[in-house]
């Protein structure tokens, strides 16, 4: 099996990139990376708004985060490639138009995350703050998001590893990605399809699992101490005892 | 203000609405043989993954591992246009020939990335029942088989259900990719009508409420039976936390 024809590594990596737009696993941690940071800062406000005393904006934020919750990432881009030429009357390029609605659809996800991580901090931490006299916004900024974040940090990084994966669906939108990349590389040498996508399988891997070890490198560093290390033992279900033969039993008693 | 005004009629159209109907029932088929299919599997590497023998516990988590880290459009990619080729060649044109690969190529790629996540939640399940009962059950004598169909599943079913219902509902969100490999359902549906008669907007309002109400009624359903909620207002743990969908 020979890759030499395939794996120009650069497509792969970064497309086309000094001539057009980066490409490929680029595109992908770029795309990744800003829908992440935008939809991590929308989804504070959505969870705060799930949270509000003000009824219809509470409604209006549980409409929001169940209704793209309950529908295909596929679908939401959808909504923003035929919805937005309507709006802006203009068509932006599809790497704008990805990048919104991923940061719309991750910030349904993220604004969960918050607020659990917000629901996860004792009350009795908000009542010792309020009755210390802290204002309300310093309730929030130094006593209930901090301890929110850091509980939150391992779903943090695993929900990144997941955004990214859910990248890979760019490329139906027309976006040269690694999908696409690897798609257009098994199109030009089709006796080498096999590589092809082997090459943008194990670079997904890499970069996923990187993600993924942190996380648990994260949860294991927040846990409480009493948890096991990773490294321990792993747990396994053990055979019943193997009866003794009857001599060996005889001889015993002799 | 804006000046689109929305055009429902292709809705009344039976040749659109025969696309719609047909990809709805084929995007629920294809949720259904694929759930089944990755709960079988993802018991079974579950199972694999505490078998006490590390030979069969190490590929297990090695391959749980691998199906996770990749995207679950690779997997679909990769069993529609990779595995014929894998496979000898007169296997290989058959299934080039045969119609109904393309679904058939839909079901093991959705099956096996929910397979690996599901096997997660299983052996968590497993695991958190109480070690006096493993210890009680493997002092009565039974095998590793008797102790995770008559000790292990029945306890931790219950707990576990919540978990699974979110996955399987992440199943049927995922059968939209399948239209990568161009299998007739609910998306290609609402991309092929777009193609033809160009209202993309109302098309996908159609598809996003067919979705939502099937995604939701499994949530509402699900949390009916087993009395937990399963996608509505709380976020579900799946297994010790590390997996979050």
């Amino acid at each position: 099996m020979s890759f030499d024809n395939v794996i120009n590594l650069r497509l792969f990596l970064i497309g086309t990139f000094p001539e057009g737009f980066i490409g490929g696993l680029g595109l992908n941690v770029l795309v990744a990376l800003v829908a992440f940071f935008a939809s991590f800062l929308i989804g504070h406000l959505l969870a705060m708004g799930r949270m509000s005393r003000i009824v219809p904006l509470r409604w209006v934020c549980t409409a929001y985060i169940e209704l793209i919750r309950s529908v295909p990432l596929l679908i939401v881009l959808f909504w923003f490639f035929f919805s937005i030429p309507i709006l802006l009357r203009a068509t932006p390029s599809p790497i704008w138009t990805a990048l919104i609605a991923l940061s719309a659809y991750a910030s349904a996800y993220q604004a969960e995350y918050i607020r659990a991580g917000i629901r996860s901090v004792a009350t009795g931490e908000i009542e010792a703050a309020r009755s210390l006299g802290l204002s309300a916004s310093a309730v929030w900024l130094r006593v209930v998001l901090p301890q929110a974040h850091r509980r939150m940090l391992p779903t943090y990084a695993s929900y990144f590893t997941s955004l990214f994966k859910d990248s890979s669906v760019l490329y139906l939108l027309g976006l040269v990605d690694l999908m696409q990349t690897g798609l257009i590389a098994a199109e030009r040498h089709p006796g080498q399809m096999l590589q092809a996508y082997l090459t943008v399988g194990s670079l997904f891997f890499i970069v996923c699992w990187c993600g993924s070890r942190l996380g648990k490198y994260l949860e294991w560093k927040l846990a409480p101490r009493e948890r096991h290390h990773p490294t321990a033992r792993p747990v396994v279900l053990t055979p019943p005892p193997k009866p003794r033969p009857l001599e060996e039993e005889q001889h015993a008693h002799a | 203000m804006l000046q689109y005004e929305f055009d429902w009629s292709f809705v009344t159209r039976p040749q659109f609405l025969g696309l719609i109907v047909d990809g709805t029932l084929r995007t629920i088929a294809l949720a259904l043989l694929s759930g089944a299919l990755s709960f079988m599997l993802g018991a079974l590497i579950a199972i694999a993954r505490l078998w006490p023998s590390a030979f069969i516990r190490m590929p297990a988590n090695v391959l749980v591992e691998v199906v996770r880290n990749v995207p679950a459009l690779f997997w679909i990619l990769f069993f529609y246009f990779v595995l014929p080729e894998l496979v000898p060649a007169a296997i290989g044109r058959a299934l080039h020939e045969w119609s109904g690969y393309a679904i058939a190529a839909g079901v093991m790629g959705l099956a096996v990335d929910n397979g690996a996540y599901l096997s997660d939640i299983l052996r968590n399940g497993m695991v958190k029942v109480s070690k006096g009962q493993r210890d009680a059950a493997s002092s009565c004598g039974m095998s590793i088989w008797q102790e995770c169909l008559h000790i292990l599943c029945p306890q931790s079913l219950r707990t576990m259900m919540p978990a699974v219902a979110n996955r399987m509902i992440h199943n049927f969100k995922n059968t939209s990719l399948c239209v990568a490999i161009t299998l007739p359902e609910l998306t290609w549906a609402t991309q092929q009508i777009e193609s033809i008669t160009f209202k993309g907007l109302e098309v996908t309002l159609t598809a996003t409420i067919i979705y939502a109400v099937v995604s939701l009624s499994i949530a509402c359903g699900l949390s009916c039976c087993f009395r937990t909620r399963a996608q509505i207002g709380t976020r579900v743990e799946e297994g010790q936390g590390d997996v979050v969908r």
